[in-house]
């Protein structure tokens, strides 16, 4: 413990110097200001600022791009919240709720409720990073292809719970979903699979290109064709900030969200995509009443945020002590650490603890400034709303199309959201929900790595999925909770047919 | 006889994409001497996909739901037609099946072609407020994307130097 | 405002100039590189590192492009459609100019016809791993194990394409046996269970493994170069260990399109020397386990070479383990096996130092 604190101080005397006081600031400010664009999410920014840190000094430069990225989620979230388009997968959730009370006249309270929640979550994560980081590596090393697996498939039972509507046209999104991530060359044999011969889908869809697609391309021509609706959001701007109520009903989901954020943070293979929709899957099921999820529950907004900040901070982890980055975002870390001259390993924690302790200080710092930040900012995306729509949507569009084609400088990357577009607005007209198909879509991809990576290894049989105790303890798991959902859906559906 | 004409569509637009996805995937090995093939997965989810379609269409059959609603194929034209604008004019592009190359614009005019293009899909635009508003935002884009972050984005058509 | 006046005016200024006494004062602009893979992956880090000093030997900003995808060659086949005015140039690596033919039969370009080669940047080695506490202590154990019991031994790579995969490829058909692949989605991924001792061994590039091997989290048996590495003076080279043949590295080269002017070509390539030269670009480069080509090796001559020679040893490997990227999934796999590979005479492993 008294460990922790000195090497905390050590972090701070580092990240409270003048010039990385000011490059947190700017990498805070510098992320929310483009992760707010719609279309340009934390990976997309973050490669996008990358070179603008190569002159700086490494502790410096790592610090700014930290901000960057905490920036660019919580500009992401913004953007779910206005706009209804998430940045990246772990603002999906947010759309659901959020935007709900957006269009509820609440927009002020849910982003000051997602802003405090993630300020919450944090200050926790960082203790938990700087505390726990070398036991809870052993833990996470230990988790093995088919516990991946079995986790991946609890995710995606978690999806179904998202559903507002249908739960069958839920799960058959959800289906859809997996079937869109199966596109691609095989990355075990060199098979096309699904690409229609187009060298274009060699690698897969890229998330951004289904998400500005069935979510905001879709969203903008749903919104054209009845004016009444998108005028909602028009109407009254209401509070700007969250009552006091309003903090005592997101106190509980904020705690609930972080500690599960904070553990599926640190899971290899990008556990930290599980936090938001584990936390709102809790929070729904826990609820006295969870209708109102789907409707604008401030519960909606608290608990995922908290467990998407919480998420974030801990997958620095196996970055941190190991040199492993955990997903694309951390992968993007170690890029930009290389470039520096620093190359990110087991040792950097011994070797370099003034990078260490200065980057894990400047993760706290960088969540207070992003709250002094924002909060103020609340007044200004609120008063965005009152743009009239027929100058939102063709702005929406350009950055739309300008952060796609930024993403891989690839024009065909800008017509294939197009055609998702399509796909979307087709699906909306049918009373799909998109939200269900996202999930489906960046789970199914991790789901099928894992199944293959534990059925390749020799002497492996489809049994073996159910070796490790925890595997099949959350198989397990997962069944009873299909169960739980589906079975009441069936047997309301016989009762209509039984009254007829 | 249907009771719900939008589940009714809806069911089988999932059973029309299971089967052209598990014709696509037919030639693929359902396992493999590593244990997974390359086909397992989209054909079992194929299979699970069409017969959530059928559960969709048994449904519409028997609980009533909603009626299908008009589609707006001049909105979708023009914004979908905005963003293939932009995505062709941007940097360029050759369709050499065709024998069309579109050529490179660039940010400067891309951007206000799209925006106008797409504005027209909102019956209450005005052509000088839309055309002064492309003109400031594209100009913003430039500043922000080019110039502040340098992007490798290209903004005048390569007449005038990239 | 006047900054774009100033971009048009120059622009104008520039054309009309280009047109009156063509190419006198090349560049006049900026120059993009293409690079074919992701931000601060290992090759977008050696084209930013050699391309910054190049931009002062040149005076024009060197703008890193990344264009991503089908392992490197859709940014490659950008590239190489680019017109040949020096504006437009990319840094090619093992994969797209040497194994890229053998894994994707529809590849619209051919790495030894459809460029003007540039030269040679850097190399990263390639390093045999094992998991900490793996029963084979060194390479001729290993050798001995993989021999013995190949088939129960788990190996990782980062999918068909990837420099692990290709290597490790190599590796087993020199051995002349078959592994139990097991295949992530990127480095990362398997390090991480390399670790955890989920898997067994891998093959990779010295920047991805070398921290691990520093702290003793997983084993190097050897590294694929004729030398030692100054980054990891205790592994022994694959020569010393026992398996001489096995020489390769992961390099990244600068090419132009086809056809470009002999002189552009000639400046870009001075522009690369001079950057291998500098002692911080040395530096950043070797702190990264890289190697540098020697003064002989960075010639136009010399690249086109190592190109031919990687082709020549890529494509009868690759083919004879039966992989491909084909578009068409049809008998990719399964139909016309090649020749067996005639024991892939290992062209020498590029020229660095």
């Amino acid at each position: 413990m008294l460990e922790v604190i000195s090497n905390l101080a050590l972090g701070f005397s580092v990240a409270l110097t003048p010039t990385n006081l000011v490059l947190c600031f700017l990498g805070c400010l510098i992320g929310t200001l483009i992760g707010v664009l719609p279309g340009v999410g934390p990976i997309a920014t973050i490669a996008m600022l990358l070179p603008i840190t190569f002159g700086l000094d490494p502790i410096g430069a790592l610090i700014m791009l930290s901000g960057i990225y905490y920036g660019a989620q919580y500009g992401g979230s913004t953007t779910a919240i206005l706009v209804n388009i998430p940045g990246e997968a772990t603002s999906v959730v947010t759309t659901l709720d959020g935007h709900q009370m957006a269009k509820n006249g609440r927009a002020g309270v849910a982003l000051g409720t997602a802003a405090l929640a993630s300020f919450a979550a944090g200050t926790f994560a960082t203790l938990v990073v700087a505390g726990l980081a070398v036991p809870m590596t052993g833990l996470a090393l230990k988790f093995g292809p088919s516990d991946r697996f079995a986790l991946m498939v609890l995710g995606l039972v978690f999806a179904v719970v998202l559903a507002r509507g249908s739960i069958i046209k839920a799960l058959a999104m959800i289906v859809f979903g997996v079937l869109l991530s199966t596109v691609g060359t095989d990355g075990e044999t060199g098979e096309d699979r699904l690409t229609f011969g187009l060298a274009q889908f060699a690698d897969g869809i890229e998330f951004a290109v289904i998400a500005m697609g069935i979510f905001g391309f879709a969203e903008i021509l749903k919104n054209l064709e009845s004016p009444e609706a998108r005028d909602v959001v028009r109407g009254e701007i209401g509070p700007l900030l969250p009552s006091r109520q309003d903090i005592k009903d997101s106190a509980g989901p904020t705690a609930r969200g972080t500690l599960l954020g904070s553990f599926l943070g640190i899971l290899p293979g990008n556990g930290a995509v599980l936090a938001p929709f584990a936390s709102y899957t809790l929070e729904k099921r826990i609820a006295k009443d969870p209708s109102r999820f789907g409707r604008g529950a401030i519960e909606g907004v608290a608990g995922p945020e908290a467990a998407n900040n919480a998420g974030a901070q801990t997958s620095f982890i196996p970055l941190l002590t190991l040199g492993i980055p955990p997903n694309a975002v951390m992968a993007l870390m170690v890029g930009a650490m290389t470039i520096h001259g620093l190359i990110p390993g087991p040792q950097i924690m011994t070797k370099q603890p003034d990078l260490f302790w200065g980057l894990i200080a400047s993760m706290w710092l960088g969540n207070l400034m992003l709250l002094v930040i924002n909060l103020p900012l609340v007044g200004l995306w609120v008063r965005l709303l009152k743009v009239p729509y027929r100058l939102m949507f063709p702005a929406i569009l350009l950055f739309c199309c300008i952060g796609i084609y930024s993403i891989g400088n690839k024009p065909e990357d800008v017509m294939l959201t197009a055609a998702f577009g399509f796909i979307g607005y087709s699906l909306l007209k049918l009373g799909f929900e998109p939200a269900p198909l996202l999930l489906g879509f960046v789970l199914g991809k991790l789901m099928e790595e894992n199944l293959r990576q534990s059925l390749s290894k020799a002497g492996a049989t489809l049994l073996s999925l159910f070796d490790s105790p925890l595997a099949a303890s959350l198989l397990g798991f997962s069944a009873l909770l299909l169960l739980i959902a589906v079975l009441p859906s069936v047997r309301k559906s016989r009762e209509e047919v039984f009254q007829e | 006889m249907v009771k719900s004409p939008q589940d009714f569509a809806a069911g089988l637009l999932m059973i029309a994409i299971a089967i052209v996805a598990w014709l696509m995937v037919l030639p693929l090995p359902f396992t493999a001497p590593a244990g997974v093939g390359s086909g397992m997965l989209p054909k079992a989810v194929s299979v699970l996909l069409g017969g959530l379609g059928v559960a969709i269409v048994a449904t519409s059959l028997t609980s009533n739901g909603e009626r299908l609603t008009r589609w707006s194929l001049r909105e979708i034209a023009l914004v979908l037609g905005a963003i293939m604008v932009f995505a062709l004019t941007i940097r360029g592009f050759a369709m050499p099946a065709i024998g069309v190359t579109v050529p490179a614009l660039g940010l400067a005019v891309a951007g206000p072609l799209t925006i106008l293009i797409a504005a027209q899909a909102d019956r209450s635009t005005r052509f000088v407020e839309a055309f002064i508003f492309a003109i400031v935002l594209t100009t913003a884009c430039i500043v922000l994307f080019r110039l502040m972050l340098r992007l490798p984005i290209p903004v005048f058509p390569p007449l005038l130097g990239y | 405002m006047s900054i774009r006046l100033k971009t048009l005016l120059t622009g104008v200024v520039a054309s009309v100039a280009a047109a009156g006494s063509a190419l006198a004062a090349y560049p006049e602009r900026p120059i993009t590189m293409i690079v074919p893979f992701a931000a601060g992956g290992p090759t977008d880090t050696v084209a930013r590192i050699v391309g910054e000093h190049m931009s002062k030997t040149l005076g024009q900003t060197v703008v890193i492009e990344n264009v991503t995808g089908a392992g490197g060659t859709t940014g490659i086949t950008r590239g190489a459609q680019a017109a040949p005015d020096g504006y437009t140039i990319m840094m090619g690596h093992m994969g797209t100019h040497g194994a890229a033919p053998a894994l994707y039969p529809n590849l619209k370009y051919d790495p030894t016809t459809d460029f003007t080669p540039i030269g040679l940047a850097a190399g990263t080695p390639i390093i045999i791993v094992t998991k900490k506490d793996f029963a084979a202590k060194d390479l001729k154990e290993f050798i001995a194990k993989m021999k013995a019991e190949g088939p129960k031994l788990n190996e990782g790579n980062a999918g068909v394409g990837s420099v692990s995969h290709t290597t490790c490829t190599l590796l087993t058909s020199q051995l002349g046996i078959k592994t139990a692949r097991v295949t992530y989605k990127g480095t990362g991924p398997m390090i991480n269970d390399l670790v955890g001792g989920q898997i067994d061994f891998g093959c990779d590039q010295i920047v991805s493994v070398a921290p691990q091997i520093k702290a003793g989290t997983i084993r190097a048996l050897a590294i694929a170069t004729p030398e030692r590495s100054p980054a990891l003076p205790d592994v022994p080279t694959t020569k010393e260990a026992g398996m001489p043949d096995y020489q390769v590295s992961a390099w990244n080269a600068v090419f132009g399109p086809k056809a470009l002017p002999a002189d552009i070509a000639a400046k870009l390539n001075d522009a690369l020397v001079k950057a291998l030269d500098d002692e911080n670009t040395r530096k950043r480069l070797l702190d990264l386990g890289g190697t540098i080509a020697d003064k002989p090796g960075r010639s136009q001559a010399a690249l086109q070479k190592l190109v031919e020679s990687e082709v020549a040893r890529w494509t009868p490997v690759l083919k004879a383990a039966g992989i491909s990227a084909a578009v068409n999934p049809a008998g990719a796999t399964s139909g016309a096996t090649p020749p067996p590979a005639a024991a892939p005479a290992p062209a020498a492993a590029p020229a660095q130092k």
